[in-house]
Formats: C-alpha cells, sequence, structure tokens
C-alpha cells in the first residue's frame, strides 16, 4: 500500500523528538497568537520566519503550520467570548458563538469548536494524505476564468451571509474590492488610490482594515451601551461546567460538525479558499438545510460546529494547492513558500518525489498537533472563561491597546495605527448605517486576486467577455452564484430571509 | 414622495459618495482595453456598480418602514479614536511604555465618570503588562522607553 507506507514514512518524520516539540511550540504559539484579537497569523507567521533559519526545512514547516491550524483554534474562544474575532476566518463563529455566551453557554460553545476541530483536523490529514495528488490534478484544470467565477460565487455567498439588507451587503463588498485595491497596481506599477503616501504603496494590510471595522467599531459601539449589559453576561458565564454538553446540543452538533468537515475540505483545496472562506460557506449551508433557520444568530449550536471544523479543515486542505502546485492560496500560504525558498525548495508538484520526507512529515505533524490542540485547549477553556470575569471597562483598553501593538507590527510603523483609527471611526459609521463588515472584509481580501484573474482572463481570450460562459466549468459557478443572488433578491424569499437572520 | 427610511437613504448616499470619489481620484487612470486592461478600468467598473447600487438603496428608501436617523455616540466614538491615533501619533517617540499609558488614559474618557484611581492603576498595569509581553516576551521591534532625548 502507497499510502500507508507514505504515512509509515511520515510519522517517522513526525515523531523525532525535536519535530514534536517544534510542532508543539507552534501549535502553542499559534493559540496564543488567535486568542489575542489585533495580532493575526501572518504577522507570526513572518515574525518567526527568522528564526527557523537555522531549522532543517521539515522541523521549520511543522512549526509554522502548527502556529496557522493553532489559531484556528485559539480565535474560536475570543469570537465566542469577547465579540472580536481573533482571525478574521472567525467573523462567522461571532455570529452564534457570542449569542451562545450571552444566553450563558460559552462553555458549551468552546467545547463544541474544539471538539469539531479535532475532528476536522483528523480528516483533512487523511484528506491530503489520501487525496493530495489527485486533488491538485483538479485545481490545476482552473484557468483564471474559473478561478475569476469561483471569486464571484464566494463574494455572493458572503451576501447571502450577511444580515439585513442583501443589497446593502453588495453595495459593502464592491466596497471591500475598492479597498483591496489601494496600492500598487501589479501589472502597471502604478500606484493607485495612495495619495501619495508611502505606506499605501503596498496596499492596505488586512489585520488594519479588520482591526478597525470588526474591532474598534465593535468596542465603540459597546462602550455606547449601558454597561449593566455586559456585565450581567460575565455573571452567568461564572461557574458553569464546561463538560456538560446536553444529548439535544451533541445531537445537534455532530451532523453539522461532519459537514462543515466536507465543506472546508473542499474549499480549502480550491485557490483563494482556506479557513475563511471554509467558515462562511458552511454557516451559509447550515442555515440554509436548518429545520427552523430563525435560531441562527441567536445562538444556535450548529452555527459554532459547523464554522469551526470548516475553517480548520480549511486551514489544512489550503496546504494542497501550495504544496502541489506552489500556488499559495492565503497569505500565510505564501509565506510557507517563502520559508520553502530560504531552503533551497522550489515549491511545486515536484516536492512531493524529490522531498518526499518534507511533504509527508508534514502531514503526519498536522495530526500530532490537532491530537495535542484538543489535549491542551479543553482544560485551557477554564483560563479563557476566567478571563471574561474581568469587567470590561477594564477590558476594553486591553483590547485597544493589543490591537494598536499588534496592528503597528504588521507593518513597523505608525501610519498603520493612524489608518486603523480612521476605519473604526468609518466602521462605527458602518455599524450606525446597518452595513455588514463581514462582505467588506471578504472583498478587500479578494479585490487584488479578482482584478488579476479577470485580466488574465480576457487577455487570453482576446478581450472576449463570453469567455466566463463558454468554459463550462466557470459556466457553472457563474450559474450557482445567479441563482444565489436571485434567490436573495426575490422579494418573497427576502422577507423570509429577513425574518430568519 | 418623501423619505420613510432615513437611515437607508443615507446609507445610499454614502455609497454613492464612495463610487464618486473613486470615479475622481480615478479619473487619470489609464483605462486601457478589455484585453490589456489598465489600472483604471477595474476600479471604474467597480465604482460604477457602486453607484447604481448606492442609488437604488436611497431609491428604496421612499417606499419603506419608517426609520429615523440613528443617534451617534460621539463621545466614544471621538475618545476610542483619539487615543488609538494619539497611541499611532506619538509611538516612535515616546516608546512602548508611554505610548500604551496615554492611549489607555484618553479611551477611558470615552465613558464619564470612571474614578480616577482606577484609570491611572489600569494603565500603569498595562503599560507593564505589553512591555512585558510583546517587548520582552515576542520581541516585537519598537521603541521600549521615549527616544526624544537621544
Amino acid at each position: 500500500m502507497d499510502l500507508l507506507h507514505n504515512l509509515e514514512l511520515g510519522f517517522s518524520v513526525a515523531l523525532t523528538l525535536k519535530n514534536i516539540l517544534y510542532c508543539f511550540f507552534g501549535t502553542v504559539i499559534g493559540t496564543l497568537v488567535g486568542v489575542l484579537p489585533g495580532i493575526g497569523t501572518p504577522t507570526t507567521v513572518a515574525l518567526l520566519l527568522p528564526f527557523t533559519y537555522g531549522l532543517e526545512p521539515t522541523t521549520a514547516l511543522i512549526m509554522l503550520a502548527g502556529i496557522y491550524y493553532g489559531a484556528q483554534y485559539g480565535c474560536s474562544t475570543t469570537s465566542i467570548l469577547i465579540n472580536i474575532p481573533g482571525e478574521p476566518s472567525g467573523v462567522i463563529t461571532v455570529l452564534d458563538g457570542y449569542q451562545m455566551a450571552r444566553q450563558g453557554r460559552a462553555g458549551e460553545a468552546l467545547l463544541v469548536s474544539a471538539l469539531g476541530s479535532f475532528f476536522a483536523g483528523c480528516v483533512a490529514t487523511i484528506v491530503i494524505a489520501a487525496f493530495g495528488p489527485p486533488l491538485a490534478n483538479v485545481a490545476l484544470k482552473f484557468g483564471p476564468a474559473e478561478y475569476f467565477s469561483l471569486m464571484v460565487l464566494g463574494l455572493i455567498a458572503a451576501v447571502v451571509l450577511a444580515r439585513g439588507s442583501a443589497i446593502k451587503a453588495i453595495g459593502m463588498v464592491i466596497l471591500g474590492l475598492l479597498f483591496g485595491l489601494v496600492g500598487t497596481d501589479v501589472r502597471t506599477g502604478e500606484q493607485r488610490f495612495t495619495f501619495g503616501w508611502i505606506e499605501l504603496f503596498d496596499g492596505i494590510d488586512f489585520t488594519v482594515i479588520a482591526m478597525g471595522v470588526l474591532g474598534m467599531a465593535e468596542l465603540i459601539s459597546n462602550l455606547e451601551e449601558a454597561e449593566e449589559d455586559r456585565q450581567s453576561f460575565t455573571k452567568s458565564v461564572k461557574g458553569l461546567g464546561i463538560w456538560r454538553l446536553s444529548r439535544d446540543d451533541f445531537r445537534r452538533a455532530w451532523p453539522a460538525s461532519v459537514r462543515g468537515t466536507l465543506v472546508g475540505t473542499v474549499l480549502g483545496v480550491l485557490p483563494g479558499g482556506g479557513a475563511l472562506i471554509s467558515a462562511f460557506a458552511s454557516y451559509a449551508l447550515e442555515k440554509k438545510i436548518a429545520k427552523e433557520p430563525e435560531r441562527f444568530g441567536k445562538g444556535a449550536i450548529e452555527g459554532v460546529a459547523a464554522p469551526e471544523s470548516a475553517n480548520n479543515a480549511g486551514a489544512q486542505t489550503s496546504f494542497i494547492p501550495m504544496l502541489t502546485m506552489g500556488i499559495p492560496s492565503n497569505v500565510v500560504m505564501a509565506l510557507m513558500i517563502g520559508a520553502l525558498m530560504i531552503h533551497n525548495i522550489q515549491p511545486g508538484p515536484q516536492v512531493m518525489t524529490k522531498n518526499p520526507d518534507l511533504f509527508w512529515g508534514l502531514v503526519a505533524s498536522m495530526w500530532v498537533g490537532n491530537l495535542m490542540l484538543v489535549i491542551l485547549n479543553l482544560p485551557l477553556i477554564g483560563i479563557w472563561v476566567k478571563l471574561l470575569a474581568v469587567k470590561y471597562r477594564l477590558l476594553s483598553p486591553a483590547i485597544l491597546a493589543v490591537c494598536s501593538i499588534g496592528v503597528y507590527t504588521v507593518s513597523n510603523s505608525s501610519s498603520a495605527v493612524l489608518l486603523m483609527a480612521l476605519f473604526g471611526a468609518l466602521g462605527y459609521v458602518f455599524v450606525k448605517l446597518d452595513f455588514e463588515p463581514a462582505p467588506l472584509l471578504l472583498g478587500f481580501v479578494l479585490g487584488p486576486m479578482m482584478e488579476d484573474n479577470l485580466r488574465r482572463a480576457m487577455t487570453i481570450s482576446h478581450g472576449n467577455p463570453a469567455v466566463f460562459i463558454t468554459r463550462p466549468l466557470s459556466l457553472a459557478l457563474l450559474t450557482v452564484a445567479l441563482l444565489l443572488l436571485v434567490a436573495i433578491l426575490f422579494p418573497s424569499i427576502a422577507k423570509r430571509r429577513e425574518k430568519s437572520f | 414622495m418623501r423619505i420613510r427610511d432615513e437611515r437607508n437613504f443615507l446609507s445610499g448616499l454614502v455609497l454613492v459618495a464612495f463610487g464618486l470619489g473613486t470615479l475622481l481620484i480615478a479619473r487619470n487612470y489609464k483605462m486601457g482595453t478589455a484585453f490589456r486592461m489598465g489600472s483604471g478600468y477595474f476600479p471604474a467598473m467597480l465604482a460604477s456598480m457602486l453607484i447604481v447600487i448606492g442609488m437604488i438603496v436611497a431609491c428604496l428608501a421612499f417606499r419603506s418602514g419608517e426609520v429615523k436617523l440613528p443617534k451617534v455616540a460621539w463621545r466614544p466614538l471621538f475618545m476610542v479614536s483619539a487615543a488609538v491615533a494619539l497611541f499611532g501619533l506619538i509611538i516612535n517617540g515616546a516608546g512602548l511604555l508611554l505610548a500604551t499609558f496615554a492611549m489607555v488614559v484618553v479611551s477611558r474618557l470615552a465613558r464619564p465618570g470612571y474614578p480616577w484611581i482606577e484609570t491611572v492603576v489600569l494603565s500603569v498595569v498595562l503599560s507593564v503588562l505589553c512591555g512585558v509581553l510583546f517587548y520582552y516576551g515576542l520581541r516585537i521591534q519598537m521603541p521600549l522607553l521615549p527616544t526624544w532625548w537621544g
């Protein structure tokens, strides 16, 4: 058996003392980073990259990978407990996780997300091992037209997810795309929307915009509310059994977790995919198939189990395009490629044949790391819950400090902090006008990629836009997007949707 | 005809304003052709879509339920933004400890009636914690102490 032989090789690499140790470091740092809002995974991976120069490439990659999926575990904690996603992919968990916490069910939410993440991690590891090579072949068939259509679908899905007005959510997506274009145009080298500000030449950092429109805006709104609101909620969380998961909760959570894992596994492989889109899509799916969709957004346990499983599965399977094709599906993967290059390993299909110990060692280490995370995190939930006993008026300056310092470190420039202040104020305006921030952020991430693929597709087709509907895969993706759009804009469905949020 | 949903009317105007602003800034960017798109092609496309959508949102405000303009909490908005901006402005000169201290003090002004002693204690504790965690722990590249005097 090829697979068994390969896994055996993988575990023989992953289970050396040194690799276990670095895997442990990576997952612990990742969890911490995931918990702390303002210090993103990309920042941490970038910060630690210099320290991996001295390590063997496999060990370095094992540790960096641990940070990435460890952060997916950690971010659920912050999303659930303080309503701020520690990582972008936690945006979805916030919706129901925080509501559960408000109802005094923070313990259940955390337990479900930890177990769901572990399950997803195990499945994703097996998938990478078994389907990595053939899946890469599928992704290879994607041309720029397909990528573009896929992103359109992803963005429409984000609109479906937004609360309230669908048309306003579309507005936010487009605005996000525009913000994403700020900086140097990669094709022509021209500066766009930079106002001659050198700090903007590389574009706006995701952390800056996310911390501004999510973190700061939320903080300002919270300060506006009466304080008792917040305190009564923390009281109800205190003294709560963490290990209790009622039969009803379990019955609801496990199928959602399985579906989330499947969605995440598939979407993680697609370029442009990964943890974020997986979480979005799985939540949309859960709400679609739920018998009582109106429970979502009000503390439905499925709304925590599915996206938390999906983001972990997606985080892991997003390694597939990176390892097999050398294509980064997100910023962290781009940094991983950087780490490989440092060690003179050219990412691409040849990695699997030339450095089998690296590929399979990394895969095996993911399972080891996931096991460590669940063992490590379940007891630690108690510590996170204790953090909540801190009054919000003491916590809010701390959040602000961590956000500001984190944003500063991203670019090592104080202008990033000023920019965050600006986006914070803008985010507050959005809150007041009932605009959802999530579509804005997704648009922001996809902006440059979308433009690039649009250009490439149009150049290949000699300027004929029909390319998007003559290629079958692209047509299929666009059709689904169109159907979704019609469904949400059609008045009668829209009315039902309004109620369900 | 009168504006019934004031909030959505304003929302529409905001979107239109962003669209127009984009077109204005991007007016000199090269459009290119569909075959070889210039740097202005995609932004112009998006901005036009944004204007159309903003207009639809604003128009729908004439025939929906009554919604008044939301109340803005100016004090938290101003103080929190000011606190963060202050941090950004002084961090390079004042160092991590002092900048964090100043930020915490200003952010506490977001709500009236906090006891002063709590503000001072909290500011000191947070500054020290941040110093230990980020400067010594994560070794983040920023000055710890003021560099104003060399």
